[in-house]
């Protein structure tokens, strides 16, 4: 046999299945969240419930035994909870289920206990909202700021870069972001790129913003269809930029390197730094990078030229020697070889003179291919290394003060700028 | 195309004033509001009245009185204000010069 409890509906007690209680209680539960912050709602809450009442047939002696059946007749003639107001439903509001006090079983709680109890919740009920509203305005204000920062911060970085106010704002320091995309893309794939990349990253830094404010202003959100087509639109640009980019960066998977290196015998007391092909020979070239990470491109030959980086580390043995390492990345490890071969670098040491262009250039017509240069100078503790007039230590790396020529001596740390 | 959504979207645009039209006649229950409704398919489930009957009340447009039902609770007994009245009016006006274009529109 099934169990029943009795139950209060608009006044009237009933009977009722504890199964069919559940779908009752659920049922007005969801009427409860639509209509409860509509102004009247709990008017129209109370007439719905006596309708309930009066389809069961409440008043009569024993009460009637409400069934899963009976329900079903009432939502029926009453409609379900959607069937209300279209828009009544799409405001629902589950904070105010737990609020609901018109059903309740009388067999764990008589009357008084629970008027008692209904006027301590109320007390408590309300507390907890004022808890839950400073809450969802502390976060909410969290957010929004952190979306609007992080936002405002992007656009700033990513469209207004080297602008005279943004410039000294912001890190890293972006120099010319279409040149910098150009060298890993082609020219087509550029502006797609950039659009796609601030789509997607826009749009959730967007909505964070705005969610952040919907919290702090407890406002509703009923554009649906708006959010279904921003959301769309997101997921459409992260799955093109990811085949995009994918497919540009599937380039960068194998990585090679082939060194050269140079006995410096006997070992110098003195190393010279002159440059050999200088950065200002590349006529009609558009510089771009982030930091001191430079590339160059000329658009008429269609080269990409990249920065050589220097080192001095001190020898762990009597002897001296210098490095030049060239790195390259490609689809396979042949093509990794082959790309470091074909690195344009040119560099002699003669007497103590250790002549080093200022860049290298990958193969005309190519992208940066993960192209790098590294000129690494071991040299005993104690040996002094001089930068000749036109060597500038930027351009390949190396710390400097404004000096000029500077002058470096190497330590058992490493080397120091000293000053005759 | 479904016809459905359409004639759900007109139903719902005339049915506060179809309330207040049965209303006109003289004060109802509820129940007496939904059969008069149901049986011209208007409405369709009862729910849908009683939202509409407590924003028209707010509106000042409907009043209630309670009266002792002979089972049950009592009941509410809806009726118009003069507000209502003059809204009801107007309203009739309106739909009058709907009617008008539309059959025009079609040719009638």
């Amino acid at each position: 046999m099934k169990k029943t409890i009795s139950i209060n509906i608009a006044g009237q007690i009933f009977k009722i299945d504890e199964d069919a209680f559940d779908r009752l209680k659920s049922y007005l539960d969801q009427i409860t969240a639509s209509f409860s912050r509509e102004p009247g709602g709990e008017e129209t809450i109370s007439d719905i419930e006596t309708r309930i009442a009066e389809i069961f047939g409440g008043g009569q002696e024993p009460p009637v035994v409400v069934t899963n059946e009976m329900i079903s007749e009432m939502i029926k003639i009453m409609g379900a909870p959607e069937d209300y107001s279209e828009e009544n439903a799409s405001k629902g509001n589950p904070q105010h289920v737990s609020q609901r006090k018109n059903i309740y079983n009388p067999n764990s709680l008589n009357a008084r206990a629970g008027r008692v109890f209904s006027t301590f919740w109320k007390s408590v009920g309300g507390f907890l909202y004022l808890i839950f509203r400073i809450l969802m305005i502390s976060v909410g204000s969290a957010l929004a700021l952190l979306g609007f920062v992080t936002l405002f911060s992007f656009v700033a970085t990513f469209f207004f870069n080297g602008t005279p106010l943004v410039k000294d704002l912001f890190e890293p320091d972006i120099l010319n972001l279409n040149g910098l995309l150009s060298i890993v893309l082609n020219s087509a794939s550029v502006l797609p790129v950039i659009i796609l990349t601030a789509i997607v990253v826009i749009i959730p830094l967007g909505v964070l913003t705005y969610l952040g404010i919907v919290m702090v202003f407890n406002l509703k959100n009923n554009s649906k269809i708006a959010s279904i087509v921003i959301f769309s639109v997101w997921v459409a640009s992260v799955a093109v930029l990811g085949v995009i980019l994918s497919a540009k960066l599937s380039v960068y998977g194998n990585h090679k390197s082939v060194s050269a290196r140079i006995e410096l015998k006997p070992a110098p007391d003195t190393i010279y730094l002159a440059p050999q092909r200088k950065l200002s020979d590349l006529q009609g070239f558009e510089k771009s990078g982030i930091e001191r990470i430079c590339f160059y491109k000329s658009k008429e030959y269609s080269t990409v030229c990249g920065s050589p980086e220097v080192d001095i580390i001190p020898s762990d043995s009597t002897i001296s020697y210098i490095t030049i390492e060239k790195k390259a990345s490609g689809k396979s490890d042949f093509e990794a070889y082959a790309n470091v071969r074909n690195i344009d670098y040119t560099y002699r040491f003669s007497g103590k003179t250790l002549y080093a262009d200022e860049f290298y250039a990958v193969r005309p017509g190519e992208n940066w291919n993960g192209s790098e240069v590294a000129v690494r100078i071991y040299a005993r503790e104690g040996t002094v290394i001089k930068c000749l007039p036109g060597f500038d230590p930027k351009n390949y790396g190396l710390m400097s003060t404004d000096r000029k020529p500077p002058v470096y001596k190497v330590s058992k740390e490493g080397f120091e700028e000293i000053t005759y | 195309m479904n016809t459905d959504n359409t004639q759900a979207q007109m139903r719902k645009g005339i049915l506060e004033y179809c309330i207040l039209a049965v209303l006109s006649r003289n004060s109802c229950y509820a129940i007496d509001i939904i059969n008069e409704l149901k049986k011209a398919q208007v409405i369709v489930v009862e729910g849908t009245l009683y939202p509409l009957l407590t924003r028209q009340k707010n509106a000042g447009l409907l009043s209630y009185r309670w009266e002792e039902s002979p089972q049950g609770p009592p009941r509410k007994y809806y009726e118009l204000t003069e507000e209502g009245k003059k809204y009801l009016v107007e309203l009739d006006s309106a739909w009058e010069e709907l009617v008008t274009s539309v059959n025009q529109i079609r040719g009638r």
